[in-house]
């Protein structure tokens, strides 16, 4: 294991060269070793080639000698020269063959020295049978009769000839152990090649298992985890404990995916607490500040977190909220400007504070410490759109903690996150309130007018009806000027009872759901007309309709007060001195189409033309009849179907009104909006 | 004041005026302490004033027309609303007839005299028996 160990630690460079190593360093060597295998097997070739060389000029050499023999005896019994042929030709060829010889054998000074005896023997011999041969020529033949008696050239040649046979023995001897040796070597080469071959392939399975091993599995497993990451992101412990660069990797993504976890997971709680904090329910604004507090408490894992909302009209600190038990203990009481300056300062410059340590701060009172034992604080700030409104502060009570770089700009996310959860929060409610109130005080006011005008209207009939009653009884009895009196009771009696509807009538608007329908304007207008036939006759008007205009979709009752409303408003602020002309029709106003209604009155003055759509607005006509709340209910009824209504006037030349009301194509089907109001 | 206007109109039938909701439904049913009718006269038409107190004239002729031997006495309402709500709220109750008071005591002598023509002297019911 201790092998094992020390390998796992090496880097992957060393290691690969380490398997390189491995594996080629027995290559490397079993090619020498082959080289030099070869190398002696050819030399022992060689070796062999030359002694055979030598085995058959040994016997060549031999053979010539027999020659030369075979020659001197011809030439000595015949005398004839044609014998010596083949004596000079085997004297001439000896000598290179011996030379050759001794080139061949020459590695061997042994073989050297027999070859020079059997030269010198071989020379000796030749120089005798020369001699012999000119004595002959010379008819001297006692010499060689005493030379052949004697047996001496015979005696000479037997030995060569033993030598050179004795040489040649020796000489195929050492052939015979050249040629085994060559044998040995080329077997010994072929078992070491495939032997070698086997050895290196397992090698290199055994390097590439062990760099399987210790670095492609390695570099899988890891493709593997970070797969499996990627789709399930659950963080597991990569099983790779080397101290190599794939080690270091491992315990890198480990890191990288616990960090990635860690993100994903506080974005996931952001986002929860985002949701969590910024739904008003429960409890509201209130609710909202102690979530954000428990919240908050947890982000940053400390023991207590105040919300504390910057009061700017007592100038002090109110605490909205605090996590755990310190909640109903803190909120809604207040702390002292100078004794947060912490906080303040938070506040001040929008940035986070953080004090590692509260005791060493110079200030003699300091809330967070001297009240709620704080050790160390960080505050954040909770900035709205133009400033900080409030902060919120990280108090560690159980020791001294340093906040990280890390834990400070969570918290300012998480404060940036709370801050728009609590202004929406504060202006959701404050909106509410404030719309509620206004919506009570308003459906109050309108109960109270209605039920007012509903009372009013009783005694007003009956103050008109004993009115007339009185007339009827006392005609003649009373005085002309009581029976004027009572005459204008009457009238004032039925003026206010028209009054009374009237604004009752201002009153429903919009408060009864009644049918939409088609609705064309001109059967509306000759209603119109004709209920006021009378009057526009005693003041010779003259109408102008055009003919051709769209239809409505809206009621027709509200549409009929409208145009009555207006048509009688025209007739009633005519100029003095010329009959009213009254012009109704439509012009396009944008993508819309206007209704108008044009008189050549009197005018209104610019500064009026708001005012006439109050209620009870006459603007100083007094001597006009009217209730005053006319053009109040037509535009209540305009607005009520969104439309629009304006006026243009010149003082002195006329007035027109305009109006937009909903086009009948405009609206979906009309059956299904009346069947709906039916309903 | 409408009884005062059948009186005007020289009405000759009785008219018999109740001051509420609760003492005319008495009356009808003869239980009430007050006006006892007698058996067997029902009245021809009861004019009908929504606004009464006690109980309302809607209240009234809810009662009223679930008595079987009430229900076709025909109820003329005298109402001041001119709302169209109003009108067929009262007639979803059983009005016969809605009269807008006029606001002139002659107009409502007029109004007393043709209640009487019309529904006294016109108008059929069918035979109770």
């Amino acid at each position: 294991m201790g092998a094992g160990t020390t390998f796992q630690n090496l880097s992957v460079r060393h290691k690969v060269t380490l398997i390189l190593a491995l594996t080629m360093v027995p290559v490397v060597a079993l090619m020498i070793l082959f080289l030099v295998t070869v190398r002696q097997l050819l030399a022992v070739q060689d070796e062999v080639v030359s002694m055979s060389a030598a085995v058959t000029h040994t016997g060549a050499i031999l053979s010539k000698i027999v020659d030369v023999q075979d020659g001197f005896r011809g030439f000595v019994l015949t005398r004839n020269e044609k014998f010596l042929v083949p004596f000079y030709e085997a004297d001439e060829s000896i000598d290179p063959a011996v030379h050759r010889l001794k080139e061949m054998v020459g590695h061997d000074p042994d073989f050297l020295s027999r070859v020079a005896q059997i030269e010198a023997q071989t020379r000796a011999l030749l120089q005798k049978k020369k001699r012999l041969i000119d004595a002959v020529r010379l008819g001297e033949m006692e010499p060689v009769r005493r030379h052949i008696e004697s047996g001496e050239g015979q005696a000479a040649l037997n030995h060569i000839r033993a030598d050179l046979a004795a040489f040649e023995e020796t000489l195929k001897a050492d052939l015979k152990k050249e040629q085994d040796l060559a044998q040995r070597l080329a077997a010994l080469t072929l078992y070491g090649l495939g032997a070698g071959f086997a050895g290196i392939l397992v090698l290199w399975w055994l390097g590439g298992r062990l760099l399987a091993r210790t670095i492609t599995d390695p570099l899988a497993m890891l493709t593997t985890v970070t797969r499996q990451f990627g789709r399930e992101r659950s963080v597991a412990q990569i099983p790779i404990n080397t101290r190599d660069e794939i080690g270091a990797l491992a315990r890198t993504m480990e890191e990288m995916e616990g960090r990635i976890e860690r993100h994903i997971g506080q974005m996931e709680a952001f986002h929860a607490i985002g949701n969590d904090i910024s739904s008003l329910d429960p409890g509201g604004l209130e609710g909202v500040l102690k979530r954000l507090a428990e919240r908050a408490s947890g982000v940053l894992d400390v023991d207590l977190c105040l919300v504390l909302l910057w009061s700017d009209t007592i100038g002090c600190w109110r605490i909205g909220a605090a996590s755990g038990a310190w909640h109903d203990l803190l909120r809604g009481t207040v702390m002292i400007r100078e004794e947060t300056p912490v906080a303040t300062k938070a506040l001040e410059t929008g940035v986070p504070q953080v004090v590692p340590d509260l005791a060493i701060r110079p200030e003699a009172v300091l809330q967070i410490r001297d009240r709620l034992g704080g050790k160390s604080l960080l505050v954040v700030p909770l900035r709205g759109q133009e400033k900080a409104f409030g902060v919120l502060a990280f108090a560690s009570t159980r020791g001294k903690r340093a906040f990280t770089d890390w834990e400070v700009h969570l918290a300012q996310q998480f404060a940036d996150q709370a801050a728009i959860a609590v202004l929406n929060a504060r202006l959701y409610e404050s909106a509410q309130q404030r719309g509620e109130g206004l919506e009570n005080r308003l459906q109050e006011l309108e109960r109270y007018s209605a039920n007012m005008a509903h009372d009013l209207k009783g005694p007003a009939r009956r103050m008109a009806e004993l009115a007339s009653l009185l007339q009827l009884d006392y005609k003649g009895r009373l005085d002309e000027r009581a029976d004027r009196y009572l005459g204008w009771i009457k009238e004032n009696g039925q003026q206010l009872m028209a009054r009374i509807e009237e604004v009752l009538r201002l009153a429903r608007i919009g408060t009864v759901r009644e049918t939409v329908e088609p609705v064309d304007p001109a059967v509306v207008i000759r209603e119109v007309l004709k209920g006021c036939e009378e009057h526009v006759r005693r003041l010779g008007a003259r109408v102008r309709v055009v003919e051709q205009l769209p239809r409505l979709a809206c009621n027709r009752v509200h549409l009929f007060q409208v145009l009555d409303n207006l048509v009688r408003n025209a007739l009633k602020f005519s100029a003095d001195g010329r009959p009213p002309e009254l012009a109704i029709g439509v012009v396009p106003k944008g993508n819309e189409s206007a209704l108008f209604v044009r008189d050549n009155g009197i005018g209104i003055a610019p500064s009026d033309r708001e005012r006439i759509f109050e209620p009870f607005e006459r603007l100083g006509h007094e001597e006009v009849p009217g209730t005053g709340i006319g053009l109040a209910i037509v535009k209540k009824i305009i607005e009520f179907y969104q439309g629009r209504i304006w006026v243009e006037s010149e003082p002195g030349a006329g007035t027109t009104f305009y109006f937009t009301l909903p086009l009948y194509s405009e609206v979906v089907p009309v059956e299904e909006e009346s069947k709906e109001a039916e309903a | 004041m409408i009884a005062l206007a059948f009186q005007r109109a020289s009405v000759e039938r009785p008219v018999v005026t109740v001051s509420d909701g609760q003492e005319a439904l008495e009356y009808l049913t003869g239980e009430g302490p007050s006006k006892k009718r007698r058996t067997g006269e029902l009245p021809k038409v009861v004019v009908l004033d929504l606004d009464m107190p006690r109980m309302d004239g809607f209240d009234f002729m809810q009662k009223m027309k679930a008595q079987p031997e009430l229900a076709g006495i025909p109820v003329v309402v005298l109402t001041t609303s001119q709302f169209d709500q109003d009108l067929s709220r009262s007639y979803t109750a059983g009005a016969s007839s809605c009269i807008t008071k006029p606001g002139d005591f002659e107009q409502l002598v007029e109004i007393a005299r043709a209640i009487e023509t019309y529904w006294c002297r016109l108008n059929r019911v069918p035979e109770r028996g």
